[in-house]
């Protein structure tokens, strides 16, 4: 028996192994779907231009926030250009209004793509219009340098077409919410927040900030996007007893809702995060914004007399009143600036012979940079946020008094 | 195919199995391939213009308000997700082919406006097409308001999508058939065996019994497929058990052939008479008995290497005549056997045919008769003395005359001398002439004389029947004539000779002519008749024969003795007159000579004597040679 086992081991091997053999020689042959390989992209990239879109609110409910945007960043790009440009190209910045639309930013952003062709994306502003795009980013392979928006699937997964500049949501919630448990010790935290991506990734981050310190919101209270509608909402938090509402939304809404507030004798700590547009809600809420807080991710873009002014702000306002001179700085101003600052920064790295993938890798390789804002500034192969640095302010007398 | 053949059945049955699986695997395999192409494409196709109908009733309304902003979202909706293998572009245009929104994002493929505005948007149709390198179905869905078509959605299907499940699907394929096809292997090879290993042992079994050994026992293996016999109620058991009988059956066949053998054995080793076995046609010596070779004097190598021509004397014709198929023969003619020291014997052979180690054999067995031969040539002997007795008498009578002749002549030429008287010269001649003659005629008489008691050689020669009757008339037919007997020769012409002996002829006729005178001189003494007596001596031939007749016009013989004449010991003479062994002498020779001897007679008118011999044909003479019986029983 051992005999015919071993001749049947050895007959089986000759058969089974050429056989083995052309199996897999068969599923090799199987031709593999072959990699989309696009050669670099030259788009927007002339000898004596480099062209940048951007789709924004310039209009609508967040008109602001786009303006403001806007001007910031055009005050630094006009001072680069009008200093010869990068590498002898001057920077043109084409900006489009999509009203805080998402449909209106995917198909503005398209027209930017595929028929102006840009270099670059820039300056989006929002969670629900910018996370709209990340296909079109993907697929063409277009860089997209400072969202105004810390929305989390803007970082997470990491992205390397989305270079971030501001801190997350989660991070502003989380200071937030330190601030108000630790600081303030109040612990009947209640959350009002946009019925979008944007209000639920506030609202996320709040209640993951809140779990840390073994704390849930005690009421939630939420708005449609694009409407007034808050009232469904503060009835909700009103009749939590909230002692602290942190609050996601727009500058319009959640003025509304302070306002209401204030008139029903409900004064909680109100606490916005920096999208809200602090300056245009100071404005609106006039004097029931004292003690409102605001986080931000930007130092405040105010000299303030007796201290000794950073850098970064002061050149900001310079050349904000060089281009735009009856225009006031602002927070969200100073983000534009800072999101240009960045931009340049990755264009003069990239060298004359720019590509896309090379301008990706020089913002990879900006490590503590120094905008003059004492925050410096770092991205990474992993890390496409540029600053993590949170600020506390508080509306006090209409105006935004940093809290050191 | 050769190489097929030459494989053990443990070995066909496996390749067989494996190769029927795995024909039928790459068969199934095909099929389900094909099966599987059209099936997906079909499903693909489906889902494409499921998908694009979807998208077709959300852009409705945006497509009548002209929102391009809402179709672009709507048309990158719609790779979304799942739905991103599938669908490498969406479009959706106005009715007049006008692109409205797409999801182009980083360029429109070559001549893909073009071909967008050239598509009839009112029916929904599939194109099968290469865009941007990408093979796909461009499928277009209408967009109807009511029974107005105010647009399309038109969306190209990957088909890669299905080429990679179809990869995917024949790489599955195939490891399965792969499992298949090894776990076969096994099955196949454990069937094999299952059929083939009591078939092996059965063939083992049978070397043995073939080689004699019967005492084989059905071991046990010993393993997990312990064949007992019956153990399994299928072909392999039934065939076994026959195989058992049969064994069995075998055992006793050839035991009682054994038995048998021994047997016929003993009976060939001990029989008393010498036994022959010699080939059929070239009687070649194949076996002989121990009395053989003991009767012979060779040895047995020696026999073996001889044919039964060189020992015995079988040349003659008359033993093809006795000769017919298949039965048992007597040859009992007098056939002699030469011992090895050159001595001979006669034998009688009774020959058989018979097999014989698969040959066609004679069986030939001998009886010794030699003695009886001398006995039969003494009685001749003596038969002829007593002849002679009776010659004896003529013979002196015979001689006188001659001597009375001579006396006269030399008395006369004495007388002659005595008178002093001169003889004639032809009367000179005359007498010495006669003297001569009358010399050589008493010579003659005694020569024959001699001759006649000579005994005879046993070897025959070739001798015209014609010259012994005129022989034998020389010796008695004056003295027949003399006693007033009418003796007629008849003598054909051109008679075949035969093989005899002369003396022995002339001994036979001589008999029978005195027989006849006696006949005769019995009716003339008892009868007192007076009519002449007449003896006739005819020859006669045909083809093959040669006839003598002598016929008389004697007493003629009784029919109650017809039979018994023949007999020995019977005589119708006088005490002393004969002995009656004549004719049995006579009829002895004649057979020797494969003749026969008949008689026809009426009382009162005589008898006739008709004796036949074979007539000889032409040959070589009478010489021992090896020779062969052919297949028409010729002699050559």
């Amino acid at each position: 028996m051992k005999k015919t086992n071993k001749s049947l081991l050895g007959s089986f091997l000759s058969v089974a192994l050429p056989w083995a053999v052309a199996i897999f020689l068969l599923s090799a042959c199987t031709p593999p779907q072959p990699q989309e390989i696009t050669p670099e992209n030259r788009n927007g990239i002339t000898k004596d231009e480099i062209l940048i879109g951007s789709s924004l609110a310039l209009g609508g409910h967040a008109g602001y926030l786009g303006t403001q945007m806007l001007q910031g960043a055009r005050s630094y790009i006009r001072h680069i250009n009008d200093a010869g440009g990068i590498h002898n190209r001057k920077i043109r910045l084409i900006a489009m209004d999509d009203r805080y639309n998402p449909t209106q930013c995917l198909y503005n952003t398209q027209q930017l793509i595929l028929e102006k062709k840009v270099f670059a994306l820039f300056c989006y502003v929002g969670t629900p219009t910018t996370v709209r795009i990340i296909p079109l980013i993907n697929e063409a392979q277009i860089p997209l340098v400072g969202m105004f928006t810390g929305a989390n699937r803007l970082r997470q997964p990491v992205n390397r077409y989305l270079i971030n500049i501001r801190a997350s949501y989660y991070q502003e919630t989380q200071s937030a919410v330190d601030f108000i448990v630790k600081e303030k010790k109040l612990n009947q935290v209640a959350v009002f927040y946009q019925y979008d991506e944007y209000g639920f990734d506030g609202l996320r981050g709040t209640e993951i900030a809140l779990k840390k310190h073994g704390l849930i919101p005690v009421a939630k209270g939420s708005y449609v996007r694009g409407t007034l509608n808050i009232e469904g909402g503060l009835e909700k938090i009103i009749a939590s007893n909230a002692q602290a509402v942190v609050m996601i939304g727009t500058y319009d809404s959640c003025a509304k809702f302070i306002n209401l507030a204030r008139e029903r004798s409900f004064s909680p700590l109100f606490h916005n995060v920096s999208f809200v547009g602090s300056k245009e809600l100071a404005r609106r809420i006039g004097a029931n914004g004292e003690g409102v807080m605001v986080t931000q991710v930007v130092p405040p873009p105010t000299v303030t007399p007796g201290t000794s002014p950073l850098p970064g702000v002061k050149e900001y306002i310079a050349l904000l009143n060089a281009s735009y001179p009856r225009r006031k700085p602002s927070f969200v101003g100073l983000e534009g600036y800072l999101n240009a600052r960045i931009l340049v920064e990755g264009i003069k790295r990239a060298g004359p012979d720019i590509t896309r993938e090379k301008f990706i890798k020089a913002i990879e390789s900006i490590q503590k940079y120094d905008l003059g804002i004492q925050n410096p500034l770092s991205f990474g192969k992993n890390d496409t946020q540029g600053l993590d640095d949170v600020y506390y302010t508080v509306i006090h007398n209409g105006e935004l008094v940093l809290i050191p | 195919m050769n190489y097929f053949n030459r494989l053990s059945l443990k070995n066909k049955i496996f390749v067989s199995c494996l190769g029927f699986i795995l024909l039928v695997s790459f068969f199934i395999a095909l099929f389900t391939r094909s099966l599987l192409i059209t099936g997906l494409t079909g499903e693909l196709q489906k889902r494409g213009i499921g998908m694009a109908q979807g998208i077709a009733d959300n852009s409705r309304v945006y497509i009548l308000t002209k929102n391009r902003a809402e179709l672009t979202a709507i048309a990158y909706d719609g790779k979304l997700g799942n739905r991103k293998d599938i669908i490498k572009y969406l479009m959706i245009t106005d009715n007049r082919g006008n692109i409205l929104a797409h999801t182009f994002t980083t360029g429109f493929p070559p001549g893909i406006k073009t071909f967008v505005k050239r598509q009839d948007v009112e029916n929904e149709n599939i194109t099968s097409m290469d865009v941007d390198n990408h093979s796909v179905f461009h499928v277009l869905v209408p967009v109807k308001e009511g029974i107005y078509t105010i647009g399309s959605v038109q969306a190209g299907l990957d088909k890669g999508h299905i080429e990679k499940l179809i990869s995917d699907l024949r790489l599955l394929f195939l490891s399965f058939l792969s499992m298949v096809t090894i776990i076969f292997f096994f099955l196949s090879h454990r069937l094999a065996l299952h059929i083939t290993k009591p078939i092996s042992s059965l063939i083992r079994y049978t070397d043995q019994i073939t080689q004699g050994n019967f005492n084989i026992l059905f071991e046990d293996e010993g393993d997990k497929n312990s064949w007992k016999p019956g153990a399994r109620n299928d072909e392999i058991t039934k065939l076994t058990n026959s195989f058992i009988k049969m064994t069995s059956r075998l055992k006793v066949s050839t035991k009682r052939l054994k038995d048998s053998q021994k047997k016929y054995h003993a009976l060939f080793r001990s029989g008393p008479n010498p036994i022959f076995v010699v080939k059929k046609q070239t009687f070649n010596i194949l076996d002989a008995n121990p009395n053989a070779i003991e009767m012979l004097g060779y040895e047995r190598k020696e026999l073996l290497r001889m044919s039964l021509f060189s020992i015995a004397n079988l040349n003659e014709i008359n033993f093809t005549h006795k000769y017919p198929d298949g039965n048992t023969m007597v040859i009992s003619s007098k056939v002699k056997f030469f011992k090895k020291n050159g001595g001979f014997l006669f034998v009688n052979i009774h020959a058989n045919p018979s097999e014989y180690r698969n040959k066609d054999v004679l069986i030939v067995a001998a009886t010794d008769i030699t003695e009886l031969v001398e006995k039969d040539s003494q009685l001749i002997q003596a038969s002829k003395m007593t002849n002679l007795e009776k010659m004896s008498a003529g013979i002196a009578h015979e001689i006188n005359q001659p001597l009375n002749a001579i006396k006269m002549g030399s008395e006369y030429l004495c007388m002659m001398k005595e008178k002093k008287q001169t003889i004639k010269d032809e009367d000179l001649d005359m007498v010495l002439n006669q003297i001569s003659s009358q010399v050589s005629r008493a010579a003659e008489i005694v020569g024959r004389l001699k001759t006649f008691s000579r005994k005879a050689d046993f070897s025959r020669e070739v001798i015209q029947v014609n010259d012994c009757v005129r022989a034998v008339n020389k010796i008695i037919g004056r003295q027949i004539t003399l006693q007033n007997i009418d003796l007629i020769l008849d003598l054909a012409p051109l008679l075949p000779p035969v093989l005899a002996h002369n003396n022995r002829m002339e001994q036979v006729i001589f008999n029978l002519v005195t027989n006849a005178r006696d006949a005769i001189n019995e009716r003339i003494e008892e009868k007192n008749d007076i009519n002449k007596g007449i003896i006739t001596l005819s020859t006669f031939h045909d083809a093959d024969t040669v006839g003598l007749a002598i016929a008389d016009n004697g007493t003629g013989i009784e029919p109650k003795d017809l039979d018994l004449i023949f007999e020995s010991f019977y005589t119708t003479k006088e005490m002393g007159e004969g002995m009656g062994l004549g004719l049995p002498i006579l009829q002895g020779i004649i057979k020797d000579y494969n003749g026969t001897i008949q008689v026809e007679s009426t009382p009162g008118n005589g008898a006739v004597f008709t004796i036949t011999f074979p007539a000889h044909v032409e040959k070589m003479g009478d010489q021992v040679t090896k020779g062969k019986i052919d297949e028409n029983f010729n002699y050559r």
